[in-house]
Formats: C-alpha cells, sequence, structure tokens
C-alpha cells in the first residue's frame, strides 16, 4: 500500500509539476510574445524604413506593403489616416511627366495631362474622392522626382519611375504597376541592331534616370549625354546633335510615334518595374494605394488602359498585368 | 589826273602831310619814322589785303565751324542714336517674339500668331536697317549676319515646335524651349554686343565733335577778331590820317562782322546745347524705354513658359520675379528723364506706364496662384485672354502705353536733332557770303582815300 501509494503520490505530484512548469511556460511565452508585440508596435516607425532591406533581402525589390482590405468608400478615410488628410484638402496633389507620349504628356489641343500614369492617379484619386477631377498634378522631371516626394510637395508620383533598392531607401513605392523594359532607338537607316553597335556613338538619356546608370555598363563605348527630359533627347536627335536613345521601351515607343525617321532595336536590356512613389512613412497610403492598383488589374481596368494608350503602338497581344509581390 | 577839284584837293592832303612830317615831336620821332617807312596808299593797300585775308580765314574756319557741327549732327543725331535705338527695337521684338510664340503654344490663339508675326517682320526690317549703318565695321557687319541667320534657325524651331504641337506631340514644347533658349544664350548677347558697340561709337563721337567745336568755335571767333582788328585798324588811320570821323562803308563791315560773329557763335552754342540735351537727356530716356520694353516682353514670356514648361518652369518663375523687379528700377529712372515738353498724348501715356505696369503684375500673380491652387485651366485661360484682368489685355495696355511714350520721345528726338541741325544751317555759307561782302565793303570804303593818290 505504502509503496503504491507512494507512486500514487509522486505521479500525482509529478503532473502538478508538469502542470506548474506547462503554466509557467505558457505565461513565459505569452509574456514574451507580449513583449515582442509591443516593442514591433513600439520599433514600428524605426523598423519600417527597412522593410525594404527586408524585402531587397527576401530577393524581390518591387515587393510592397499588403494593399488595405477591405478598402474604405470614397469619402470615408479612416480618420488620422494620410488619405483623410488628402480627403479634407480637397484634391490629391500628384507629380507627374508631361512630356512622355502614351505614359503622361500634356496635350497641346487640349492643354490638358493625358496617359497611361495620368490615368492610373485618376484612379486613386476616384478611389478617395469618388471624383476623378479631384487632382492636381505638379509636372516633375526625372531628376525632381524623389526630390518633391521629400519636401511634401506632392502626395504621390507617379511618372514612369523604375523601382530599386536605392530609391527605395529615399521613398516607398507600391506595387508594380507597369512592367517595362530598357531599349534604344535610333535612325531608321542605322544598321545597328542592339546598344552594343554603338560603339563611339552618342546616347542620350534624362539626367537621374536608371537608363543613365546602365549604359555605361551595357556599353562602356558610347558616348553619354544627359539631359532634362526624353523630349529634350527627341530634339537633338532629330537636330542630328545624338546618335540614338535610350530609355524605357513605353517611352522610347512614344518618342517614335513622334518620329517617324526612327525605330526602336534589340531586346529589352533590363527590367524597369514601375511603380508609384510615394512618402517613406505614409505606409497606409502605399496600402491604400496598393488596393486601388490590384484593383484595377483585377476588374479588367488595367487591361483597358493598356489597350487605350499602349495597345496600338506596342507589338503583340495586351500582356497580363504584373504580378504584385508583398511583405507585411 | 582827275578834275581841277580833286587835284587840288590831293595837293591839299600832301600839303598836310609835308607839314605834318616837317613838325614831328621829339618824343614820337622814331615812331613816326618808323610809320613813314610805309605810304599811306601802301597802308590802305595792305588794310584791304588784310581785310580779304581775315576775311578769307574766318569764311573757311566758320564753314569748318559749322560743317563739323553738322557732322556731328549726323553721326549723332542721324546715325548713332538712331542705330542703338533700332538695336535696342531689335532686342525688344526679339523677345516679343518669344513672348508670343509661347502665349500662342498657351493657347494664345491666332491673335498671338498674328503679333508674332509682326514682330518676325519688323524684325527683319530692322536687322536689314542696321546692316547698312556705314557705322559698322566688319565684326559688327558679320554679327548681324549671323543673327539673321540665327532669327531664321529660331524661326524654323518654333514652326517645327507648331507642326508637332498641331500633332499633339509633347516634343513641341521641347522645341520651343529650344527656341527661347536660343534666344536668350545666343540672340540677345549679340543684340547687347552691337549696343555696346553704338553706344561706344556715340560716345567716341560725341566726345570728339565736343573737342572739335570748342577749337573750330575759338577758332572761327578769332579770325573774326582779327578781321574787326584790321577793320578797326583801317577806322583809325583813316580817322588819324585823313581826318575823317568815321568810314560809313568800314563801319558797316565791322559791324556786319560784329553781327555775323555774333550770330555763329549764338547758332553754334544753340546748335551743340540741342544735340547735347538730344543726346544726355532725349537718347537716355529712349533707351532706357527701349529696355524697359523688352524687359516687358521678356518678363511676359517668362509668365507663358512657367505655364508651358509644367514641373520644369522654376527658372521661369524666378525670371519672371527678377526681371519685373528690374523693370520696375528701369521704368522710374526712364519715365523721370521723359522730357517734359513732349506731346499730350504721350505725356498722359507716360503717367499711365507705372499703374498699367502693375496691373499687369497683379494678374501675373493671380495666374500663378491659380496654378499652385491646382486650377491650371482658370490660369492658362488667365495668361492667354485679353479681358481688362487677363493677361494678354493687361500687357496690351502697358504696351501701348509704352508705344505711346517711346513715339512722343522719339519725336521729341528728332525735333531737337533738326533744331540742331536748323541753328546752323544758314551759317554754312553765310561765312563766305560776309566775308566777300566785308571785304566789298573795305573796298567801297577805301577806294575813294586811294584815289585821292591817283595821279
Amino acid at each position: 500500500m505504502n509503496t503504491a501509494s507512494n507512486l500514487d503520490n509522486l505521479e500525482r505530484n509529478l503532473k502538478m509539476m508538469f502542470k506548474s512548469l506547462q503554466s509557467r511556460l505558457t505565461s513565459g511565452v505569452r509574456t514574451l510574445a507580449a513583449a515582442m508585440v509591443a516593442l514591433a508596435v513600439v520599433a514600428a516607425p524605426l523598423t519600417s524604413p527597412t522593410m525594404a532591406q527586408a524585402a531587397d533581402q527576401s530577393g524581390d525589390v518591387t515587393a510592397s506593403l499588403r494593399p488595405l482590405s477591405p478598402m474604405p468608400h470614397a469619402l470615408q478615410m479612416p480618420s488620422g489616416s494620410t488619405m483623410k488628410k488628402i480627403q479634407d484638402r480637397g484634391r490629391l496633389i500628384v507629380g507627374v511627366n508631361q512630356d512622355t507620349l502614351l505614359f503622361g504628356f500634356l496635350n497641346p489641343l487640349t492643354n490638358q495631362l493625358e496617359g497611361f500614369d495620368i490615368d492610373m492617379a485618376r484612379l486613386v484619386a476616384k478611389a478617395i474622392f469618388g471624383d476623378e477631377t479631384k487632382i492636381q498634378f505638379k509636372a516633375v522631371v526625372s531628376a525632381t522626382r524623389i526630390p518633391v516626394i521629400q519636401d511634401g510637395s506632392v502626395d504621390m508620383v507617379i511618372s514612369t519611375m523604375t523601382i530599386n533598392a536605392a530609391r527605395k531607401e529615399q521613398i516607398s513605392f507600391s506595387e508594380v504597376y507597369y512592367l517595362a523594359g530598357q531599349k534604344v532607338l535610333v535612325r531608321r537607316d542605322s544598321t545597328a541592331k542592339s546598344i552594343a553597335d554603338l560603339n563611339g556613338q552618342t546616347v542620350c538619356v534624362p539626367k537621374g534616370s536608371t537608363t543613365a546608370k546602365n549604359i555605361p555598363r551595357l556599353n562602356p563605348n558610347a558616348k553619354l549625354n544627359e539631359v532634362d527630359t526624353f523630349t529634350d533627347c527627341l530634339v537633338l536627335f532629330q537636330m542630328g546633335k545624338v546618335d540614338a536613345i535610350s530609355s524605357d521601351d513605353v517611352v522610347l515607343a512614344g518618342l517614335a510615334k513622334q518620329d517617324p525617321y526612327a525605330k526602336v532595336i534589340g531586346e529589352r536590356l533590363t527590367d524597369e518595374p514601375y511603380g508609384i512613389g510615394m512618402p517613406k512613412d505614409a505606409s497606409d497610403f502605399v496600402r491604400f494605394v496598393n488596393g486601388v492598383i490590384s484593383q484595377a488589374k483585377s476588374d479588367g481596368t488595367w487591361t483597358q488602359m493598356y489597350g487605350k494608350w499602349l495597345g496600338a503602338t506596342l507589338p503583340g497581344a495586351a500582356p497580363n498585368p504584373p504580378r504584385g509581390t508583398y511583405t507585411n | 589826273m582827275g578834275t581841277p577839284l580833286q587835284v587840288k584837293a590831293n595837293q591839299t592832303v600832301k600839303d598836310r602831310e609835308m607839314t605834318l612830317a616837317t613838325i614831328p615831336s621829339s618824343a614820337a620821332a622814331s615812331k613816326t619814322t618808323a610809320r613813314r617807312t610805309m605810304s599811306t596808299p601802301a597802308t590802305l593797300m595792305v588794310t584791304l589785303a588784310g581785310v580779304f585775308l581775315t576775311a578769307l580765314i574766318m569764311a573757311v574756319v566758320s564753314w569748318m565751324s559749322v560743317s563739323s557741327s553738322q557732322g556731328a549732327i549726323d553721326a549723332i543725331g542721324r546715325q548713332a542714336v538712331p542705330a542703338i535705338v533700332n538695336i535696342q527695337e531689335v532686342r525688344a521684338r526679339l523677345v516679343e517674339m518669344d513672348a508670343n510664340a509661347a502665349n500662342e503654344f498657351l493657347g494664345g490663339g491666332q491673335s498671338s500668331r498674328d503679333k508674332y508675326e509682326v514682330a518676325r517682320q519688323r524684325l527683319s526690317a530692322l536687322l536689314a536697317e542696321a546692316g547698312s549703318s556705314s557705322a559698322l565695321g566688319a565684326n559688327e557687319r558679320a554679327e548681324i549676319a549671323r543673327m539673321t541667320e540665327q532669327v531664321q534657325v529660331y524661326s524654323g524651331q518654333i514652326e517645327t515646335a507648331r507642326a508637332n504641337s498641331r500633332q499633339g506631340f509633347p516634343v513641341s514644347s521641347a522645341y520651343l524651349r529650344f527656341a527661347s533658349n536660343l534666344m536668350h544664350s545666343d540672340l540677345m548677347p549679340a543684340a547687347d554686343r552691337l549696343d555696346k558697340f553704338y553706344s561706344d561709337y556715340l560716345e567716341a563721337q560725341y566726345a570728339h565733335q565736343s573737342s572739335v567745336h570748342t577749337v573750330t568755335l575759338v577758332a572761327a571767333m578769332a579770325a573774326a577778331l582779327a578781321l574787326l582788328a584790321v577793320l578797326g585798324f583801317g577806322q583809325v588811320f583813316l580817322s588819324k590820317r585823313m581826318h575823317r570821323s568815321v568810314n560809313p562803308a568800314l563801319a558797316a563791315a565791322t559791324v556786319l562782322i560784329v553781327a555775323f560773329s555774333c550770330m555763329l557763335g549764338i547758332g553754334l552754342m544753340r546748335s551743340s546745347s540741342f544735340l547735347a540735351e538730344a543726346k544726355e537727356k532725349d537718347f537716355a530716356a529712349l533707351h532706357g524705354l527701349w529696355q524697359a520694353r523688352a524687359l516687358a516682353y521678356d518678363a511676359k514670356g517668362d509668365q507663358s513658359l512657367y505655364l508651358v514648361m509644367r514641373g520644369n518652369g522654376a527658372k521661369y518663375e524666378t525670371g519672371f520675379a527678377d526681371k519685373t523687379k528690374l523693370l520696375e528700377g528701369k521704368l522710374s529712372e526712364a519715365t523721370a528723364v521723359v522730357s517734359a515738353d513732349i506731346s499730350e498724348a504721350a505725356a498722359s501715356a507716360r503717367a499711365n506706364l507705372q499703374p498699367s505696369f502693375a496691373a499687369f503684375v497683379k494678374v501675373a500673380d493671380n495666374i500663378r496662384a491659380l496654378d499652385k491652387g491646382g486650377d491650371r485651366q482658370k490660369a492658362v485661360e488667365t495668361a492667354t485672354g485679353s479681358g481688362a484682368d487677363q493677361s494678354n489685355g493687361s500687357f496690351a495696355r502697358f504696351d501701348t502705353s509704352m508705344a505711346a511714350v517711346v513715339d512722343g520721345q522719339k519725336a521729341h528726338f528728332d525735333n531737337l536733332v533738326e533744331r540742331a541741325a536748323g541753328s546752323i544751317a544758314w551759317l554754312n555759307s553765310a561765312g563766305l557770303i560776309v566775308a566777300l561782302m566785308a571785304v566789298f565793303m573795305t573796298w567801297i570804303g577805301l577806294r575813294p582815300r586811294l584815289n585821292e593818290y591817283r595821279v
């Protein structure tokens, strides 16, 4: 009996000890988890700048914050949010390019800005106000795209801007809304087949663009001529002061459309994923804009926009919208 | 020979002279002996020759003096200053073209295009006129020829901008920017170089004219004084030797020379004074007004380009602010020196210059405020409209006033130049006529005395 009784007591004690240990462990884990959550909350503003790095570490520089879900209704933006501030102001301020035919350009006939980027910006305005005209465009050039975001002159910039790690150190990007690639434009009678054939020739690029950085790597023997805008390049090209223009294929398609004596050559030299630039600390706005973009991609709006602006110019059938990749 | 009465009179004169000769005063003996080395007729002939010689010198020097003044009037009033005004107008028409091209591009339509075309045609005429100036050297002629070519290049770029604009191509704005850059980096500096050349030429001509004027005026007065001295000698000689109180003909010649000298001096001084006023005041006002007008067109161009070059227009906004600030000062300076006695219409326009400019600046401020406030459509409408509270309308009122003041000041300048020329126009040949008359009168005056010695 005693032995059996002792064994029973031992078993009971062991169970109690196990439960106590289990309880303590659970409590500890809970406390640890709570502490981690608290640390995450406190450190959120500090850690958010490194999200890009996290994304970069994950291998996808184009990854952006997951879209807001559910999306707020127009004119019902969440209190305290970036969108609410924009709603209260009464207009969305957007930096756009005004001389990139097909994407963002001032139509001299209508004196209105038009293009794929302009329509994309209007989608965001419509999502906030229910009215796509509640928008103020501020024209930017390649070199001023990031500064206008950083100094708060605009709410966002949508201007054929490639998402890359260096820029993500300075601003936040939406998910990819268009996937372009660098190519080269030459005279129609040129025998060049690619940028490799442009040794010793002058290639015009916009200042501050990714193409300006790519050319020395793609062909160190090509001479660079950096100017303010794409259209400045086209003027120099038509004056015979440069031999070629290098930029994204969609930009070059717009330039070639303005000059029947020009042609775009070669395969895509690089991938240029376009994103909408926003302030670094506006993560709520980034999620909101991603919601607008993903909606446009899924409901056919994106495809319609492609058909409207690029379908007749770019060869082949309309591609599928670029897939968004996200971080939490 | 002569009549018996004349022979008797001659004998009386000779007797009197012999009496005078036989009773010389001891004190003046030596001097009298010296005077006696020349006979009376010889003295009279020398006097006549002296009058002839000094009259000739006076005629030549006065002609030189008047001619040099007329040359200065031509060089300054009819060449250098009009050439500078011409170049200033070239500057103004250049930027007027640029301003209207930008405004047309913005939506100013046919009205802006017509103004551009008028300015372009006027510019062509001005450059052709500038190239024909005799004051130009080879370098300046080459500069004008190059400017004429560059204006063609500019016009070509504007045409290309228009052609692209008609097709809705954004490259059109780039061509407009290139054309405007050509205007400001090449054509305007070339015009400034020509302005400096002519300004230097004007100052050199004016300095030369001033020194020549002084020298020739002094020489003419000296020649006239020499002539008067000879005439005075003759008068005194006749008075002492022949007890004649006044020889009327010599006296008349003296009065004629005194009158001519005074009129020559007054005429040259008046001419110089009118020319100095034209150069120092009227030209300064004209130059300032044209510079202000060019600056105003330039500012107007910046206003349009600010809207055209959206996102890249900061330099045009800054340019407009800098130019209008500079223009306010130029307007104050220019209107302060505008002649007080210009036409009534010009005076009224002058009073309207600064208020109308202030109204234009106010409209420009409103345009920028509209654009920055997000109402680009309204900003463009205001920038291209011709209403009282719109840019083209308010600028037209300022420019109309400016044109009236410039025209009034130019008319005043031309009037001064004509008065400068008119003050001495009749003096050019008058010197010779007066000299001949003086010689003739002297001959008339001395001939009876000389005849008294004829046997």
